[in-house]
């Protein structure tokens, strides 16, 4: 580490932002990807047209037909699901878990209740993979946990890039296109700088989704070891506000046959009283004591044009007598907790309607061109001229940071559209099909790394640009070859979603291919090993405890002022306990970022960590008794 | 509601086209001039920020006080990345495109009503 501030941080940015963005790169295109997760599985399970309807039955008779077949299916089933089409010529979904916790699923004509072809459409996640690759790049516990510490690493990279940057004004509209790395220098501060709200925003409300599972300091402190379900009463309490509305009477249900054998007489009493049409039915333990049975409402688009959050109403039935147990209206009110639910919303884009996903994708797309400049740039920077930061070894890293990049940027491209190809590919009626969507992401990635390492830098970079440009043209011809379907077809049969979705992907297709043509005649050097810098003999180790000061000390500090802001405001009266950890809770993670760069600034840094936590621990043990 | 996006990005395209007006790096290529005088280069920035202004209410009157602020940031990051394309790539198409925006803004109030 150099002497003086900006150079501290310049270190910093490089080193964080380097290997926060190999993994970063493909979070951004898949948070990007999953704006769009419902037109994208309505895209991959692209179900036929219904057949042409022989009768139009009542609803009473078609919902009666699909509780008999759900009552066949399995008499101690955990759980019955009925999904009502969203669209005219949708199917109605069938869904029921048996008692083995195996999820089974068929469809109905919603028209006259007749079972239709198994299977109907393709199953798969969709959309939802590239939202549970999101957040948790599929690595359970430890996959969450990393892409919050990636975050954070984003956070600290972000502000260190303000730091840096030394013209942020004069440079704004400044992109001088070219070959050289001041063309990638200025891609990267253009794309950082022009979109830096939303940057900054997702990476924030990002950490606050989950912030008492990444943070939960605050509300052990104050709630104990298992207090979420009292902090979040109490939050109920003090918002002062309740969804829950008065009940109406009971709906007329004969006696003769069980409640969930009526679900028509309790869908047309809960949807009056909702005021809205049904998304779902769901019985829960069908046939046992505990039995439940609940109506859920399809959420108002309008509503949300203009609203950040628009609860989801739903109306409770007790499975005995067919009477209300609980109504939700879906109406706008204080939520418990209103700073979460805003922050959770502006994350999850659920607003705002389709100007605001566009705007998201395509600022969630300049965050990963961000990154993904960012990395190149590290490599464009040493290939002109190295600078032996790891002696003899150099060489060898700079062509492993090389592989990477072009995995970790071209073959995440390759992977989410081969995941296209492969839900097509795949056989409809294999079981376990969605799995092996998933499966084939995965591997594509994969050998997308090992090419990277196995060709020349510059060939891997267009062979695989080529490559994922070809997938995504292809995509509308793999679609008419498997299954007769093309994006005009769904533009006449007036399905704008699926027909978008398709467009979409070629138009990156066509993005693609312009990449891949610029690159087409590059020449990789191995950069020469620089002049070796003599280093401290425990550089190593200084790098690797301030490393370590910053992500574990950074945290425990977090935490512990957290947790002794929590007393404080509790004490002082300010604000109730449970804001108190709702807001403390939010500020740690704005902490953490600062303690990880004043960390790398110092220039003694872990005992200033220790000094403050042997201070902070008696208060905050003093306070807690 | 397409429509008011549309405006309120034709206004802050125009808005970045002014604020560029004033940078030393661009006048030169966009008026064929070496520096602007200090007057006009007040009145740009005063302009510029009054069609911020504009496109924030627009956002505002369309989609309410909490989302219409989000619209509008991400509306200017928009106009911002496509005006430094067009400085970059075809710096003499910024002003026919900025005069275009104009246009544009005044067909989409017309249809708005």
């Amino acid at each position: 580490m150099k002497a003086g501030f900006r150079q501290r941080m310049s270190w910093l940015h490089t080193w964080c932002g380097l290997v926060c963005a190999w993994l970063l790169c493909l979070i951004f295109l898949a948070g990007s990807i999953s704006v769009f997760r419902a037109p994208i599985s309505r895209w991959m399970t692209a179900e036929p047209a219904l057949p042409p309807a022989v009768v139009q039955a009542d609803p009473a008779t078609v919902l009666g037909a699909a509780s008999g077949f759900l009552a066949q299916q399995d008499a101690n089933a955990r759980f019955w699901r009925i999904e009502m089409p969203a669209e005219p010529g949708q199917a109605m979904r069938l869904v029921w878990r048996t008692a083995a916790n195996v999820t089974h699923d068929a469809a109905l004509d919603p028209r006259d209740g007749a079972l239709l072809a198994q299977p109907w459409g393709r199953k798969t996640e969709g959309g939802r993979h590239f939202m549970t690759l999101h957040y948790t790049l599929y690595g359970g516990t430890f996959g969450f946990w990393l892409v919050g510490w990636l975050t954070v690493g984003m956070l600290v990279a972000l502000l260190t890039g303000i730091v840096v940057h030394k013209r942020i004004f004069k440079d704004f509209f400044t992109f001088r296109p070219g070959r050289g790395q001041r063309a990638w220098l200025d891609g990267h501060n253009a794309a950082a700088v022009l979109t830096l709200p939303f940057q900054l925003m997702i990476a924030f409300t990002g950490l606050a989704i989950f912030y008492t599972s990444y943070m939960p300091g605050p509300l052990r402190a104050a709630y104990g070891e298992n207090g979420y379900g009292r902090w979040q009463t109490e939050l109920a309490e003090a918002a002062g506000a309740s969804s829950a509305a008065a009940l109406p009477p009971p709906p007329s249900v004969a006696s003769d046959q069980p409640v969930r054998q009526q679900l028509a007489v309790l869908l047309s009493a809960a949807q009056s009283a909702l005021g809205r049409p049904a998304r779902m039915i769901m019985v829960e333990r069908p046939g046992q004591k505990t039995e439940r049975i609940t109506v859920y409402a399809r959420t108002d688009e309008m509503a949300t044009l203009r609203q950040l959050h628009v609860p989801t109403g739903r109306a409770a039935f007790d499975a005995a007598t067919g009477a209300f147990t609980a109504l939700h209206l879906p109406l706008a009110q204080a939520s418990p907790d209103p700073a979460h639910t805003v922050l959770e919303s502006l994350h999850l884009a659920a607003f705002g309607g389709w100007t605001i996903k566009w705007l998201y994708f395509f600022c969630g797309m300049a965050g990963a061109l961000m990154m993904a400049t960012g990395a190149i740039l590290f490599t464009i920077k040493r290939r002109n001229k190295a600078e032996g930061e790891f002696a003899a070894g150099t060489s060898l890293f700079y062509r492993l940071v090389e592989a990477v990049n072009v995995a970790a940027i071209a073959g995440a491209c390759l992977a989410c559209v081969a995941y296209f190809h492969a839900n097509r590919w795949i056989d409809a009626g294999l079981a376990g099909r969605d799995a092996w969507e998933i499966r084939v992401f995965f591997v594509v990635w994969l050998l997308s790394l090992l090419h990277a390492f196995w060709r020349p830098v510059q060939r891997a970079w267009v062979e695989q640009m080529t490559m994922a440009s070809l997938l995504c043209l292809s995509l509308p011809l793999s679609n008419v070859l498997t299954t007769g379907q093309h994006g005009l077809a769904y533009a006449q049969a007036g399905d704008w979603a699926s027909a978008l979705v398709e467009a979409t992907v070629v138009l990156m297709g066509g993005m693609l291919a312009v990449v891949a043509w610029r690159l087409r005649d590059g020449v990789w050097k191995a950069p020469r090993p620089g002049r070796p810098i003599s280093l401290p003999a425990r550089y190593r180790w200084l790098v690797l405890a301030r490393v370590l000061s910053a992500v574990v000390g950074g945290y425990l500090l977090s935490t512990a002022a957290a947790v002794l802001l929590t007393h404080v405001l509790a004490a002082s009266a300010a604000s109730s306990r449970a804001m108190a950890v709702a807001t403390t809770s939010l500020l740690a993670f704005l902490l953490y970022v600062l303690l990880t760069m004043w960390v790398f600034a110092a220039v003694n840094a872990w005992r200033h960590v220790l000094a403050v936590l042997i201070v902070l621990a008696p208060l905050i043990w003093w306070m807690q008794t | 509601m397409t429509a008011v996006a549309l405006m309120t990005l034709a206004l802050s395209c125009l808005g970045f086209t002014l604020l560029a007006l004033d940078m030393d790096r661009h006048t030169e290529v966009l008026t064929g001039r070496e520096q602007l005088s200090r007057r006009l280069r007040v009145l740009l920035r005063l302009a510029a920020l009054a069609l911020a202004w504009a496109g924030l209410s627009l956002c505002l009157e369309a989609w309410g006080a909490v989302v219409g602020v989000v619209v509008w940031a991400g509306l200017l990051s928009l106009a911002a990345v496509l005006c430094t394309l067009m400085l970059s790539f075809t710096p003499r198409m910024l002003m026919p495109v900025a005069a275009a925006s104009v246009a544009l803004f005044f067909c989409l109030s017309r249809y708005q009503g």
